[in-house]
């Protein structure tokens, strides 16, 4: 569905994406794990189009995407909930929501929207208890649910995911990764999703890709990644090299 | 019969090459990071690993050789530390230092599930009982083997190399269906049961999988007439892996190769250039999952050829010709180029004698001579000079014939030279 060849990007004058190539079949939660500054925001905004590669390319549905603006792309069905979540906090609950819908107000029928309402407030009941209350005014997990409602409000066969665990204590982080898990066995939604916290990713996803200094280091499935050591040591930042201890 | 791992068997070409070059360049980044070998043979080159932006991009990699292999022993090469290595194996290092491979369990996962799809694809099922006749130890190739047996659910008789008046009484009271081991331990086993008096025809055996040393067609032939089995062909090197690098389905037609796990090139020798998809020439192979021993561009040595074209059985994966050559088992004698494995299969064509011998070069005068030393087969009587004369002229003709050398020749008794190894099967006085 998705597939990366050796994609380059430049953050600024930094190299910050040195030749990453990743695949997305449909149906899968694919996670992209890795420490601070590995380039995972980089690659999904790359995806995304926050961002233009150098060089490589990127193709969705077999569509070359690289380069396209964020609304060409949401239109096609690739959708990004960004990292710090980005809500309008003064606006409601539901007019957020609304916002993710506004590609397709217009040409979709109103009454296919307010399906899709009901259906997000079905899988987050805490956003339909508070749909009049400002967005401003929830708590840390309640915003990254609505900032992932928002995103399937666009109807996205393919959701981008940037940290959702970002700054949310454990037990909601449970929650939210408990939400990516259904929307895809429920809605057929593909997901990739970047996340510093491996662990809370990779008991999700089927498979993961390790980011380090804008290089993929390793892949393969999430349990087997999950059981690595490699992937400790490059979240704790421990010399690499000791060979006989 | 079924196959092992559908998904990665049958993959689509554009899908496999997408998966090659993500753990293409996962493998390049881990080496260059943890192996300071690799590190600094890319600095010598002046590349990076973020050159590899192809699969093609692949021919900028440095190569890696036994000789490599050796100078790092024995753990230079790891690209992990110690304590996450669960294996260890090496090979026997008779002349100089052995080579030493690591596994971390991922990689004997990884392993035993490539092992799996190369028995199935011989036609090895769960119902089987598998006799492993490969060494177990610090070979690869028992355990290696072993681990597919046992991932298929098959019953595993790990009976290990050697002992084989017992392995005999093994084949026959405990009902082996398939047989694991060399090709010329099959023939051996087959010869033994002849003396033994035991009727191939009571044995349960119907697959044999043979790997570990070349197998020419007509050593297949007289296996499969012996032993009553389909004998497939399989692939493995120790530095890289072992077995379960490529193995002949049912149809055997080529050897399929995991290429999820393997990128195999086609080199030329000399030249070093990579060679187009049919052109024989030396097998080249990185690994794309090891953790332990990641290997960029290994040089087997082995000479074959690969095809892309899909084969009747539904894998799409590529497939390698049988190796029968190696570059480097090649000798130069009076400024002739002679394959031993070329003598080996004229000494098939001709009667009375074995395909047992061994090639002694001398150097008399500043003259090079080839003796070649034949084992007779067992029924001939060799008391009898004017046929055993014959014999030799026929052996010094044939030779002539193929290598336009002739040799000087004698023949020994019957199985004095069955168990000459690989390495003494070309005894070079030259030097000396």
């Amino acid at each position: 569905m998705l597939k990366l060849q050796s994609v380059m990007t430049y953050y600024g004058r930094i190299l910050a994406l040195k030749g990453v190539s990743l695949h997305v079949d449909p149906g899968e939660i694919v996670a992209v794990v890795g420490p601070n500054g590995a380039g995972k925001t980089t690659a999904l905004n790359t995806i995304s189009g926050v961002l233009s590669p150098r060089s490589g390319r990127i193709t969705f549905d077999g569509k070359d995407i690289a380069g396209k603006t964020a609304d060409k792309l949401v239109e096609m069905g690739l959708v990004q909930v960004p990292e710090g979540r980005q809500l309008f906090p003064g606006m409601s609950v539901y007019e957020n929501l609304m916002l993710g819908a506004y590609r397709r107000s217009r040409a979709a029928k109103r009454s296919l929207v307010s399906e899709d309402l009901d259906r997000i407030y079905a899988t987050f009941p805490v956003l339909k208890d508070r749909s009049r209350q400002s967005a401003g005014t929830l708590s840390g997990g309640e915003q990254q649910m609505l900032a992932i409602g928002r995103a399937l409000m666009a109807r996205p066969r393919m959701l981008l995911l940037d940290e959702p665990s970002m700054g949310l204590a454990p037990l909601v982080v449970k929650e939210i990764f408990r939400v990516i898990a259904d929307l895809r066995r429920d809605g057929g939604t593909t997901v990739l999703v970047v996340e510093q916290n491996a662990k809370a990713a990779l008991a999700v996803a089927k498979r993961a890709y390790v980011l380090e200094t804008g290089r993929v280091v390793m892949e393969g499935p999430a349990s087997e990644l999950a059981k690595n050591p490699e992937i400790q040591r490059a979240y704790l930042g421990k010399g690499y090299k000791q060979m006989v201890e | 019969m079924p196959i092992w791992n559908r998904k990665q068997e049958t993959m689509q070409r554009s899908e496999m090459e997408q998966l090659q070059l993500e753990l293409l360049q996962t493998t390049v980044n881990r080496a260059y990071r943890n192996v300071p070998f690799y590190h600094r043979k890319f600095e010598q080159l002046n590349i990076a690993p973020e050159d590899v932006q192809s699969l093609c991009d692949i021919a900028k990699l440095p190569f890696t050789t036994k000789e490599d292999l050796r100078d790092g022993y024995p753990y230079e090469m790891f690209a992990v530390p110690l304590r996450e290595i669960v294996r260890i194996h090496s090979s026997s290092g008779a002349t100089s230092k052995p080579v030493v491979v690591g596994y971390t369990r991922n990689d004997l996962k990884h392993w035993a599930d490539q092992t799996a799809r190369v028995m199935s694809a011989a036609g090895v099922t769960k119902d089987d009982v598998v006799q492993i006749a490969f060494d177990y130890g610090l070979f690869t190739g028992g355990f290696g083997m072993h681990y597919g047996a046992e991932r298929l659910g098959a019953s595993v008789i790990p009976v290990s190399s050697g002992n084989t008046e017992r392995q005999v009484q093994i084949m026959q009271d405990f009902r082996s269906t398939a047989l694991v081991s060399t090709p010329s331990f099959a023939l051996y086993l087959a010869e033994v049961m002849g003396r033994l008096g035991v009727p191939t025809a009571g044995l349960w055996l119907r697959v044999g999988l043979f790997g570990g040393e070349p197998m020419s067609e007509r050593m297949r032939g007289e296996i499969e007439s012996r032993l009553g089995v389909v004998a497939t062909d399989n692939y493995g090197i120790s530095a890289v892996m072992g077995p379960g690098i490529a193995g002949e389905c049912e149809l055997r037609d080529g050897l399929h190769i995991n290429e999820d796990h393997f990128l195999v090139e086609v080199v030329d020798p000399t030249t070093l250039q990579v060679l187009d998809e049919g052109q024989e020439g030396e097998l080249v192979i990185t690994t794309l999952t090891k953790e332990g021993l990641p290997m960029i561009r290994y040089r087997t040595h082995d000479i074959s050829r690969i095809t892309r074209s899909k084969c009747k059985c539904g894998r799409t994966t590529a497939r390698m010709a049988p190796v029968r050559r190696r570059t480097d088992d090649m000798v130069i004698i009076r400024g002739v180029n002679v394959y031993p494995k070329e003598i080996e299969a004229l000494l098939y064509e001709i009667e009375h004698v074995q395909p047992h011998y061994q090639i002694v070069i001398d150097r008399e005068a500043g003259l090079e001579n080839l003796t070649l030393r034949v084992e007779l087969s067992g029924g001939m009587i060799s008391d009898q000079m004017q046929r055993l004369v014959e014999l030799e002229d026929t052996i010094k003709h044939r030779v002539h014939a193929l290598v336009g050398l002739t040799p000087r020749v004698r023949l020994v008794e019957p199985r004095t030279l069955h168990e000459v190894g690989p390495s003494e099967r070309v005894i070079d006085n030259r030097e000396k």
